[in-house]
């Protein structure tokens, strides 16, 4: 092939893709279709103002206790909570990307400083004391063992051994942001049973927590559901 | 196409039976059951889910941010985002689907083989891939089909269904393109059948003249092979732990290739050369040599039936296999005719060849493996056991045809009549009766003393039986041998190799008289041990004794030993860093040079030798290089580096150096190579890799000419040692292989925007050869060529080969809507080739050289040439 030939193919190859990199030169910067859910994986733990939170207050007693323990058991229990996860939920149901009836009117309304501080705030309040939880009962096994037949993990891998928050172990692979993860010890069954319930149906999937939540909680049958909610209250 | 195909039938049944079911799976993972077909993708596509590779931002997994690394610190790539899904229909199926078409160009030297040599490009429509998958994602069912065409000859579609944790289906049909040639001129008509003639106006006894006359005339034609294959494969859980499989698979090669054609050495006899008395007649009227065209129309189909379990009955894991393979060619002869007399003169005699081609075969195996743990140390215990058996039985042919020898003429003055040597009369009898069977038995304990330590011992046997026996005998002239070279041998030389006992004439011929049954045992023995010193080093350390007895072979038996250490570390820092070194020495039982004398005529019953003896039948220093001693050190070093989060840093260093125990025969092979590899993976949006490789290696052999003087005309012609009478010193010589191999790229990957996604990549690949040789003086010549030939002539070495190929391939991806887009393909390739064999060859004239006919000009020595591909991209 001659060096004329040649040139023409580069010639025409650029021709035929000019317009190509016209359009991606248009498109600007990579943008990509936005998550329809906040991404926590790199979520850092969070600081406040216990005393401003505890101003806040007065407002969330009236559900949630005097002393963050829920005075009816559909809400959950906030004393002794981890704080990160306390203002990750305030934010979302702020942000819309988690919805309530009550608490997205009560987070509108909240500042950013607002949320750290009133979960600082809670986050340092006694948790509910310890229960009799029955390791071996149905509930126990799942939380504990989970089911490799039914596809369940464990929920000590992210809620620690006795529900008190997650065991953080050294490594220096990536981590799992352990902050954000709940303690669940002590909340109610009611609860517990609707909150397995919205992750499983999609309701609360806002973040890429409720994304891991939603895949668990689907591979859970109603007893299971009934039998987990019932060791985590005891426990 | 694929209508026509027979595996059709089974591609509705199957569908007919699987409901229907779908993932687009990210990879092709290998199944138990598979023959093989484990990639499906062609030069458009190569890992045949491009159209899918989108990457995920989500990343590996929700837990954390960012990509893991294996336990090597290598990044794992992003995954691929999972397509958009639909419902399909009212239950719990989504299906998803995406097609694209579109039109291929190619210009340039859109002819050269090596553009070619496994791409079917053809101007014209293609189908880039269409893929459908539907799921239920309740019951995990699923069915998956990809395709994607680019011609009749580079296509594939497959299909597969099932259930996870269940079934699994699967069905597919390709075609492979392996162009050999673009430039082929074969001198005869019929190529492609079993019959080769001559074009008209040429007869046997024409002059080279004559024959480049024509030649010059010939058409160009592409020599190629296509690999159709189609086949069906099921697995499926029986029960819990008990999982079954079987395949079936057929692939049909077709086509056409280079092939050969002997009718004995053009120059070595005759009158003499240009220069006069004592210079050969090069190009000679003598024998002939012809690079004929030979056809290809083999099928193989592999059948394959198994049974394991999985979960530990009575604590056994085990896997039962039996397979089967079947070879069939459907073409099991070529006749050529040939323009050349074999000598001046011989027109009514040796005007052709016959070739018989590979016969049919049918091969069987059945294998069983278990595993057992064992109390001991948290050991295990394993077993494999296997038997297999090699079987042809094809009709034979007869040594002559009698289109090139009839009936009532005679090979030259030798006295052999074709009527004795054209028939399968002719043969001791009439089917080859091939039959090679093996055993092998694998035992293996591993042991885990500690968290630390674990050793192990294996000990293996596999056994070889070679029954086939066969006596060349021919029972109308009580005469043992053949007829070499289709008759030409006795017709240029007036010599035979044939022997009678009790004959005069034949009772003193050195012939081969039977098939020699190779065949060997083999016993390996392994001890080894791993000790994890710490958290970031561990060593270990393997003997290997190899013990073989090959027969009948040189020794009796061979010792291979290997000793392999090596460390494994994280105490560099990040890096890590995987240190090997293997010693391997090879000895064995006494080196006899002629293991062979039972296959030939002296060690019959009624042969007389001849006053002069025998010609040695090789020198007695010869060790070849699976039978010579050998010392050799293998050192191997891979460092793994992580660069931050996002890059990975690897180099692998290696070096061989094997000295065998031989001046005559290979002497050493020496080969060192590095590798460097940098990826980079900052985001999902972008990904880039640089990689570059070099490998040299030195190959070389001594060898000594025998003094020809001596050969036919004295007793020291049985004279096998080096350094004797037959075998001097000053005919010494040696050849050495140099070899350098270096290939080169870069990939780089990018999502501008979800619409636009550009690859683009650049591979480079390089190749020099180069033969050099020297020798002890001029006497290592051989003596046909000694008169008229110089040391400058001969020089040290033949011209280097060289290959050097560039590729610069891009794929724009633009998305015109959320369901429809344009893809842009183009790949601009040039390269350049020498090889000396094809030197002088410039047009199809060339090919005919004295008494010699070729058949191809070689590859182009420098070619550019540029694909281009636009694609509309529908998906849901």
């Amino acid at each position: 092939m001659s060096s004329t030939h040649r040139v023409l193919h580069l010639v025409a190859a650029v021709i035929l893709w000019l317009p190509a990199f016209s359009i991606a030169a248009a498109e600007g910067p990579p943008a990509h279709t936005p998550a329809t859910w906040t991404d926590l994986r790199q979520q850092q733990p969070i600081t406040g103002d216990v005393q401003a939170g505890q101003a806040k207050s007065a407002v969330c007693a009236a559900c949630h206790g005097p002393q963050g323990l829920a005075i009816v058991p559909i809400f959950p229990n906030l004393a002794g909570q981890s704080a990160t996860y306390l203002y990750v939920q305030l934010m979302t149901f702020k942000n819309g990307q988690r919805n309530d009836l009550v608490m997205s009117g009560q987070a509108a309304a909240l500042s950013d400083a607002d949320m750290r501080n009133l979960a600082a705030y809670y986050a340092s309040l006694p948790a509910k004391p310890a229960g009799q939880a029955d390791a071996a009962s149905r509930g126990g096994r799942l939380f504990l063992d989970g089911d490799p037949a039914q596809g369940v993990p464990p929920c000590q891998g992210c809620h620690g051994p006795t529900g008190q928050g997650p065991r953080v172990y050294p490594s220096n692979t990536p981590q799992p942001p352990w902050s954000t993860f709940p303690r669940l010890h002590g909340q109610s069954a009611i609860y517990v049973t609707k909150a397995l319930g919205d992750f499983s149906n999609g309701t609360r999937s806002g973040t890429s927590n409720a994304q891991i939540m939603h895949n668990v909680a689907q591979t859970l049958g109603d007893a299971d559901i009934q039998a987990l909610s019932t060791y985590i209250a005891t426990q | 196409m694929l209508k026509r195909k027979p595996l059709t039938a089974l591609l509705g049944l199957t569908l007919g039976l699987a409901s229907p079911l779908p993932l687009l799976a990210q990879t092709d993972a290998s199944d138990s059951q598979r023959v093989g077909n484990i990639q499906f993708g062609n030069s458009l596509d190569p890992t045949g889910w491009g159209a899918y590779a989108v990457p995920d931002p989500v990343g590996m997994s929700y837990l954390h941010a960012g990509q893991l690394r294996t336990p090597t610190g290598v990044l794992y790539p992003w995954p691929h985002q999972i397509p958009d899904e639909a419902p399909l229909g009212t239950g719990d199926w989504t299906y998803t689907w995406l097609a694209q078409f579109g039109y291929i160009h190619t210009s340039g030297d859109r002819n050269d083989e090596l553009l070619r040599m496994y791409s079917g490009w053809k101007d014209g429509a293609a189908l880039g891939m269409f893929a459908f998958s539907a799921l239920n994602h309740k019951t995990g069912q699923y069915i998956d089909f990809r395709g994607s065409r680019i011609s009749s000859q580079d296509q594939y579609y497959r299909m597969r269904a099932g259930r996870y944790g269940d079934y699994h289906i699967e069905v597919f049909y390709r075609d492979i393109p392996h162009t050999l040639s673009t430039t082929a001129f074969p001198l005869w008509n019929g190529v492609g059948s079993t019959n080769l003639t001559l074009p008209n106006g040429l007869a046997t006894g024409s002059t080279p003249a004559q024959v480049q006359a024509v030649e010059a005339n010939r058409p160009r034609q592409t020599l190629s092979v296509t690999r159709q294959s189609e086949g069906v494969s099921w697995e499926s859980a029986l029960s819990r732990n008990w999982i079954g499989y079987a395949g079936v698979t057929h692939e049909k090669r077709t086509g056409d290739r280079d092939w050969g054609g002997p009718m004995y050495l053009t120059y070595f006899f005759g009158a003499p050369g240009p220069g006069g008395p004592g210079t050969p007649n090069i190009p000679g009227t003598y024998g002939g040599q012809y690079d004929t065209v030979r056809p290809v129309d083999f099928t193989t189909t592999d059948v394959n039936l198994g049974l394991r379990n999985k979960g530990g009955a009575s604590g056994w894991l085990f896997n039962f296999t039996m397979t089967g393979s079947f070879f069939r060619d459907n073409k099991s002869t070529l006749n050529y005719a040939v323009p050349f007399a074999v000598a001046p003169g011989s027109t009514s005699v040796a005007t052709g060849g016959t070739w018989s081609l590979e016969p049919d075969n049918n091969y069987y195996n059945v294998r069983l493996e278990a595993s057992h743990p064992l109390k001991l140390w948290h050991g295990e215990f394993s077993i494999s056991a296997a038997y297999s058996s090699m079987r042809q039985n094809d009709a034979l042919q007869a040594p002559l045809s009698p289109m090139y020898c009839p009936s009532g003429q005679f090979l030259g003055t030798t006295g052999i009549a074709c009527a004795d040597w054209n028939t399968t009369a002719a043969l001791s009898r009439q089917d080859g009766d091939a039959r090679i069977d093996s055993g092998l038995l694998n035992l293996r304990l591993d042991f885990r003393p500690s968290a630390k330590f674990s050793w192990h011992l294996n000990l293996r046997q596999r056994d070889e039986d070679n029954m086939t026996r066969y006596t060349m005998y021919n029972p109308l002239t009580g005469q043992y041998g053949y007829v070499p070279e289709n008759g030409a041998e006795p017709v240029v030389t007036g010599q035979t190799e044939l022997f009678q006992p009790g004959s005069p004439l034949y009772q003193s011929n050195f012939a081969q008289i039977a098939s020699i049954p190779f065949s060997y045992n083999d016993r390996k023995t392994e001890l080894g041990g791993s000790y994890r010193v710490n958290q970031n080093n561990t060593l270990s350390a393997s003997y290997l004794l190899d013990h073989q007895t090959p027969h009948p072979r040189e020794r009796t038996y061979i010792n291979d030993q290997h000793l392999k250490l090596s460390w494994d570390t994280r105490s560099l820092g990040s890096a890590t860093l995987r240190l090997s070194y293997e010693y391997q020495k090879r000895s064995g039982g006494p080196y006899n040079p002629d293991p062979y004398l039972a296959a030939y005529s002296p060690s019959m019953p009624g042969y007389v030798p001849l006053a002069v003896g025998d010609t040695a039948f090789t020198v007695a220093q010869m060790y070849k290089y699976d039978m010579s001693n050998l010392e050799a050190s293998k050192l191997k070093a891979i460092l793994t580096e992580p660069l931050g989060t996002t890059a990975t840093f690897t180099a692998t260093l290696y070096g061989n150096r094997l000295r065998y125990g031989a001046d005559i025969g290979r002497q050493s092979y020496d080969t060192t190579g590095a590798d460097l590899s940098w990826d980079w993976e900052p985001t999902a949006s972008t990904s880039m890799s640089v990689y570059a490789g070099i490998e040299s290696s030195r190959l070389k052999q001594g060898n000594v000419n025998d003094n020809e003087a001596l050969a036919f005309s004295s007793p020291e012609q049985a004279d096998t040692q080096f350094g004797g009478p037959f075998f001097p010193y000053a005919n010494f010589w040696t050849a050495t292989d140099n070899e350098r191999d270096v290939d080169a790229g870069a990939h780089f990957n990018h999502v501008f925007s979800p619409r636009v996604r550009l690859d683009l990549n650049y591979d480079y690949t390089y190749s020099r050869g180069l033969n050099s040789y020297n020798y002890a003086s001029l006497a290592a010549i051989s003596s046909v060529y000694l008169p008229f030939l110089t040391a400058a002539d001969i020089g040290n070495s033949f011209p280097p080969n060289v290959y050097r190929m560039q590729t610069l391939t891009a794929n724009l991806n633009l998305g015109l809507t959320r369901r429809v887009g344009v893809r842009l393909y183009g790949k601009y390739e040039f390269g350049n080739y020498a090889d000396w064999h094809y030197a002088g060859f410039g047009m199809p004239a060339d090919l005919i050289v004295g008494n010699r006919v070729f058949t191809e000009l070689g590859p182009q020595p420098h070619w550019h040439a540029m694909v281009v591909g636009v694609f509309m991209t529908v998906k849901l």
